[in-house]
């Protein structure tokens, strides 16, 4: 759809056409259709509006968020990590391993852990940036590698009574505000200001716009790109934990599947799945979507099948309302 | 989408492996007949394939661990078989079809789904391979035995002690798995049908999962945020049950847990006071009991057509002697989990 519109339209990029419409960023879609839908589901069901239950939606939404945000780094540069959901599975199973199999101390467990995310992460980075992998393959490889190895360290058993301060970091309060929630703000208002505001997320979103360009101008491509894989893996080694400590379980079997959500709420956010455009202020509301949605449905007792006809829909109407966002931009040009 | 990707897989799957399994069958077939099961049988001789739905479910750890040592004492050759991932329905009926090109004397098939396994059960009946069916029953095709818990039975049992508790009375929120599955419909079913007959004043809430312990914490939550005054959870499966006891944790109000399976982290649960009950399978019998059914087939004995290995309640009182009457891996798997 995109290089059909572009060949008939002008050739420009679209981003500096962005810039004239300012009122509409690219997350917009997804913050009206959260909006749209908090209305929705607050009409239809008393329950919605009650402190606790907007609480339980974003404490459970965390974990989408930060590995949305993770993926958003990667997904900028063109890439896409398929092997989140399964890297953070591994990484919760290896804490479970740790703390309660081998009584280490948590907070030296969760170091070891978020280094084995970013050893990951260098892994993923070089054979993508180095060896010219395609991301698709390296990180779908990842995926079947990572929740294996997983399974096979306490092959398959899962674990259960993790200690107290990793439960914390899932369920926990701070002044009545979830702890998963308080940790999902914070990196994705960080990583929306890296991105926007230093030079790594300028290289990035260059990377995506066009490698040979940025490259040219000096950006270091490789250095840059690992980085990228590294912060995302390493953000779904925090969002694992998180899930982990939630449920009170760690194991291999933890969130299969998520990584389509992970990278729906991003797509629904916004961020492009050609590079070059995106925020984690777009991933972050396509998350928060999402949970709506799922939260709306369970309210009202609506099957699986049912919630997943309804997020499908829901990708390809944001996605399909941001192509026409820019259809549009380029006509007014 | 992904269904719709998995059917194509599934179609493609199975067209390319028919294949081989044709050109393996009629190889196999110029020098030597179907395995003669008549005359006598010598148990070493035997090849038995043990095809499960989940390579990481502890439950079915347990009931592989049964079949092992079924295998071991009746003196057969066991082939284990997981699907390449769990819950592929596809990748089973391609397994189940290289298990017969394999030359397996019997098979003894776990389904990932009822419907999706009942070719594959088919070409075991035109191979002349008998097939075992254990846990979830399988649709179609000709079955030796099936040899599983009766959970309409056993989620009875589950609606009985949740009633007992509550004293009949309030609203209970029921957590079910897959209702694509017999397990997952059986297990709902004997819990609502029994609530509706025998006790009209306990009010059900059900969560719709697809045996998915992130999406039953995440249903529980949200149904207790509405209905505070919850009296008791229960659960279709235990991985639910696990995930249940952090949300009742911080709900503050006691509510009645109770579980199903008897998985290894959900007693250890019970055993720290965290679980009320578990209508417990007898995993370790369901594996022992198919594997030994299975030999039976292949040797051309007569053996009974349903197989009930029968559910206890578990509690805190009993739970002690369920774990000593089982075989001492339960005893590690619930130490290696908590």
């Amino acid at each position: 759809m995109t290089t059909q519109l572009s060949a008939e339209a002008t050739p420009a990029i679209h981003t500096p056409l962005l810039r004239r419409l300012p009122a509409f960023p690219p997350w917009g879609a997804a913050l009206i259709g959260a909006l749209l839908v908090a209305v929705v589901i607050a009409v239809s069901n008393d329950a919605f509006l009650t402190p606790r239950n907007l609480s339980n939606i974003f404490a459970q939404t965390a974990v989408l968020v930060i590995l949305a945000t993770g993926q958003t780094f990667v997904m900028i540069t063109a890439g896409i990590d398929l092997s989140v959901a399964a890297v953070g599975a591994l990484s919760a199973t290896l804490l479970g391993v740790l703390t309660v199999a081998n009584d280490l101390p948590w907070s030296l467990s969760l170091l070891i852990c978020l280094l084995a995310g970013a050893a990951i992460g260098v892994l993923h980075g070089v054979l993508v940036g180095r060896v010219l992998l395609p991301a698709f393959i390296v990180t779908l490889g990842g995926l079947l590698v990572w929740r294996g190895v997983a399974l096979q360290l306490t092959g398959g058993i899962n674990t259960t009574g993790l200690p107290d301060p990793i439960r914390w970091l899932g369920r926990g309060l701070i002044a009545g505000v979830p702890v998963p929630a308080v940790i999902a703000v914070l990196v994705a208002a960080i990583s929306a200001i890296v991105i926007v505001k230093t030079k790594f997320g300028v290289g990035l979103r260059a990377i995506g716009g066009s490698e040979g360009a940025a490259a040219r101008a000096g950006v270091p491509v490789l250095r840059y790109r690992i980085t990228a894989y590294i912060i995302c893996s390493m953000l779904a080694c925090l969002g694992g934990i998180m899930l982990a400590g939630r449920l009170d379980s760690a194991g291999g079997n933890l969130a299969q599947g998520f990584e389509l959500q992970v990278i729906a709420a991003a797509a629904i956010g916004g961020v492009s799945l050609f590079g070059g455009t995106g925020s984690p202020v777009g991933a972050f509301f396509g998350a928060i979507l999402i949970g709506l949605i799922q939260n709306g449905m369970n309210l009202g007792g609506v099957s699986p099948f049912i919630q997943q006809i309804v997020s499908g829909a829901i990708l390809v109407l944001a996605v399909g309302v941001d192509q026409f966002r820019k259809y549009l931009a380029r006509r007014i040009s | 989408m992904t269904s719709a990707r998995t059917r194509i897989a599934a179609l493609f799957g199975s067209g390319v492996l028919a294949l081989t399994a044709l050109t393996a069958c009629s190889m196999e077939g110029t020098d030597s007949p179907t395995s003669a099961a008549s005359g006598s049988c010598d148990p070493k001789k035997l090849v038995i394939g043990y095809v499960n739905p989940s390579v990481t479910n502890q439950g079915w750890i347990i009931i592989g661990q049964g079949a092992t040592d079924a295998a071991k004492d009746r003196g057969v050759k066991l082939r284990s078989f997981g699907p390449p991932k769990d819950g592929d329905a596809a990748g089973q009926v391609t397994v189940v079809q290289d298990v017969i090109a394999g030359g397996a004397n019997a098979i003894a098939l776990a389904p990932v789904d009822s419907s999706a396994l009942v070719p594959a059960v088919k070409e075991a009946n035109t191979a002349g391979v008998p097939v075992v069916n254990l846990d979830s029953q399988i649709n179609g095709g000709n079955l030796a035995s099936f040899v599983a818990t009766d959970n309409y039975a056993a989620a009875q049992q589950q609606a009985e002690a949740v009633a007992e508790h509550i004293g009949g009375n309030g609203k209970v929120i029921l957590i079910n798995g897959s209702q694509a599955y017999s397990t997952g419909r059986d297990r709902r079913n004997g819990f609502v049908d029994t609530m509706k007959k025998k006790y009209p004043g306990v009010t059900v809430l059900e969560v719709q999962t697809e045996w998915d312990a992130q999406a039953a914490q995440k249903g529980l939550e949200d149904l207790l945020a509405a209905n505070p005054d919850v009296v008791a959870v229960a659960n279709a499966w235990d991985g639910s049950t696990v995930a249940a006891v952090p949300v009742l944790k911080s709900h503050g109000k006691r509510i009645f847990l109770i579980g199903f399976d008897g998985a290894p982290d959900a007693i250890a649960l019970m055993e720290q006071g965290k679980v009320d009950a578990i209508v417990a399978q007898q995993l370790y019998k369901m594996g022992y009991t198919a594997i030994d059914t299975a030999v039976k087939a292949a040797c051309g004995e007569t053996v009974e057509k349903r197989i009930d290995t029968g559910s206890v309640l578990l509690t805190p009182d009993n739970v002690a002697k369920f774990i000593d009457d089982n075989p001492p891996i339960l005893r590690e798997f619930i130490k290696k989990a908590s």
